[in-house]
């Protein structure tokens, strides 16, 4: 069995009368890339913020590289790094200021500013202030800023939202990165794609409580559902779509059926998406 | 305690401040303010005068010839209560009727009153007593009463060599500066909170003590700072240099307590700002007495600046020493520690 970078027991949390967390359990072992999907309001931030010391659970405990967040808050702060949802940078700083502020917090001294913001694709902005920064490039200086220390668990709260493409696509780049050098990631987002192609595992999360968690493969293989999806010519020559599900006694003979009955312009397999996974479970949808 | 975080983030405050770009025209803002309150001043020095008295055996005769409009009397037991409540400014001046005043007088000799003065009373004041004693016996006697006034000044006798208006102003300009400078910091801490850079620190190995200890230092260092460079720069450190910097040091420590409540409220620069210029009139008031005496009356005793500015001024105009000041410190460190504990507490509960 691996051994576990986080393991989270049994943590609960409240806002007044509000469950936000509601006893949720679950490990993620060392060097995995573990995702927490959830629509907004699930309870993915405020687990987050109990993983990482911020707040302290009403109930349950959690370990991190077998250490109690909140006992040994100080010496696990200063091996993970957090790349929050929201831009929290200091804006009338320029961005090598901001990182080199963060590394004398974790007393890093033999730091390579400029290799770090040339990874994250800064090159030549690092001396601007952050105020002139579009979003897309405040989110990669938050997650270089995360990864300066060489945190041994990477937690990272919806670092893709609202980023255009080619930013996405550069931070998905760094996870990867991060990944192979053993590194464990926590991801939350709500994008499904992204956590389809990134994750080892996933968790949903809806309204406090873990309702699924396995591999992406496997969650698939439980609740999803395989199809043949077809372009038929229909009536003033017209397109319509048919979908014939797999892996049913009957299939075949609607397979037949389609062929026989209509004029199919196109067809292909289609598998199920993770959000198609989650609505199935949940009744909602992820947005 | 873990020094080696607190160090970068109050380098980070120093330049945050200097970057910001409201402070700049704060200089302006204040300096209008200072005209405002000008002009919001009566153009007359005092319409209503606090007499103390101590006068064995006339007080019944006394009671009923001096009730004049405008004229607030106290009367006192012994006559050091009397020179104490000068001192305090429960009273503005006092004077002494001796017991045997009518017996000298019937024998036909001039008996003299003692005028107790403030050390900062103004030429006239004396020149007013003497006249308010001539008139009070004229009332009671019906005929002129050949009565002397002994003038004593409470502190050091200034009437040879008056306080230059600058020099009273001082402690005015020290407290605006550092109330200034606290609405700066209160500005930076609660951006912070606000933008969710206060969540980025907390996820460091930094905690939440090392946080408020990092602010303190930034905010006694931006406050203490710009007020030591007008020292420096206007020559008022010449005299009493280390009860003159102690001083500023815990009005430095003052503001911050304020400055952590000020932040708690998580409003925007601009807002804060305001917020901040209504703190500053009533905190501004003591100095305001300092330069125009009898401003204000009992009342300031209740205002934290009332020990910084009366200490100032003792220390800055007066030459006073340590004998002088120390309870004024004393006052001004427990205002300290009580601001500094609400600041930190209210403070702490915007962190999760």
């Amino acid at each position: 069995m691996p051994e576990n970078a986080i393991v989270a027991e049994n943590l609960v949390y409240r806002y007044g009368d509000l469950v936000a967390v509601d006893g949720i359990s679950f490990e993620v072992a060392k060097g995995e890339i573990f995702s927490f999907l959830g629509p907004n309001g699930a309870g993915k931030t405020t687990t987050v913020s109990m993983l990482i010391g911020q707040r302290r659970p009403h109930k349950g405990r959690a370990f991190l590289l077998g250490k109690d967040i909140t006992r040994e808050t100080a010496t696990i702060q200063a091996q993970i790094g957090v790349c929050f949802e929201v831009t929290n940078l200091y804006e009338e700083m320029t961005g090598v200021e901001n990182l080199k502020l963060f590394a004398r917090l974790f007393g890093v001294k033999d730091l390579d500013f400029n290799a770090l913001i040339e990874r994250v694709g800064l090159a030549g902005r690092a001396r601007d202030k952050v105020s002139g920064y579009s979003k897309g490039m405040k989110q990669r200086l938050m997650v270089a800023r995360s990864l300066l220390h060489q945190p041994r668990i990477l937690f990272l709260d919806e670092p893709t939202e609202g980023l255009d493409p080619v930013s996405a696509e550069a931070i998905r780049n760094i996870i990867l990165e991060e990944h192979e050098r053993g590194v464990t990631v926590f991801l939350t987002t709500h994008d499904m794609q992204e956590a389809d192609r990134l994750s080892d595992r996933v968790a949903f999360i809806d309204r406090g409580e873990i309702v699924a968690l396995d591999t992406p493969h496997n969650l698939k293989q439980e609740y999803g559902q395989r199809m043949v999806v077809a372009e038929v010519r229909g009536a003033e020559d017209r397109l319509e779509q048919r979908e014939v599900v797999m892996d049913q006694p009957d299939t075949p003979d609607e397979l037949q059926a389609l062929f026989r009955e209509h004029e199919v312009v196109t067809i292909h397999s289609r598998e199920a998406t993770l959000e198609d996974i989650f609505i199935e479970i949940t009744g909602r949808e992820l947005a | 305690m873990q020094w080696r975080t607190i160090f970068p983030l109050v380098g980070n405050d120093l330049i945050r401040f200097a970057r910001n770009p409201y402070f700049g025209i704060i200089t302006f803002l204040y300096l209008a303010l200072f005209v405002g309150i000008y002009l919001a001043l009566p153009a007359t020095v005092e319409d209503h005068f606090s007499l103390g008295l101590y006068a064995p055996e006339l007080d019944e005769a006394l009671h009923q010839d001096l009730e004049v409009d405008g004229l607030e009397l106290r009367w006192f037991d012994t006559e050091e209560e009397l020179q104490q409540a000068i001192q305090g400014d429960a009273v503005y001046a006092g004077l002494v009727i001796p017991a045997n005043l009518l017996v000298e007088l019937a024998m036909g000799a001039r008996p003299s009153v003692t005028a107790y003065l403030p050390d900062d009373a103004p030429p006239e004041t004396a020149e007013m007593m003497r006249v308010l004693v001539q008139s009070l016996f004229f009332e009671m006697l019906e005929q002129p009463a050949p009565i002397m006034t002994q003038r004593e000044v409470l502190g050091p006798d200034l009437a040879g060599d008056p306080i230059a208006p600058r020099d009273r102003m001082v402690p005015l300009i020290v407290t605006i500066i550092l109330l200034v400078a606290t609405m700066g910091q209160a500005a930076l801490i609660a951006s912070e909170i606000e933008t969710g850079a206060a969540d980025a620190l907390m996820s460091t190995p930094m905690g939440i003590g090392e946080f408020f200890v990092a602010k303190s230092i930034g905010g006694i260092l931006i406050a203490f700072g710009q007020v030591f460079v007008v020292l420096m720069i206007i020559g008022a450190l010449a005299q009493q240099t280390l009860i003159v910097l102690i001083l500023v040091l815990l009005g430095a420590m003052l503001v911050i307590g304020i400055g952590f409540l000020m932040a708690a409220t998580g409003w925007d620069t601009p807002t804060l700002m305001a917020l901040g210029f209504l703190i500053m009139i009533p905190l501004s008031a003591p100095p305001f007495d300092i330069l125009f005496p009898g401003t204000i009356t009992g009342w300031g005793l209740l205002i934290p600046t009332h020990y910084l500015s009366v200490a100032l001024h003792r220390a800055l105009n007066l030459g006073m020493g340590w004998g002088n000041v120390w309870q004024e410190m004393a006052i001004l460190l427990a205002f300290c520690v009580v601001l500094g504990i609400a600041g930190v507490l209210v403070l702490r509960t915007k962190f999760r």
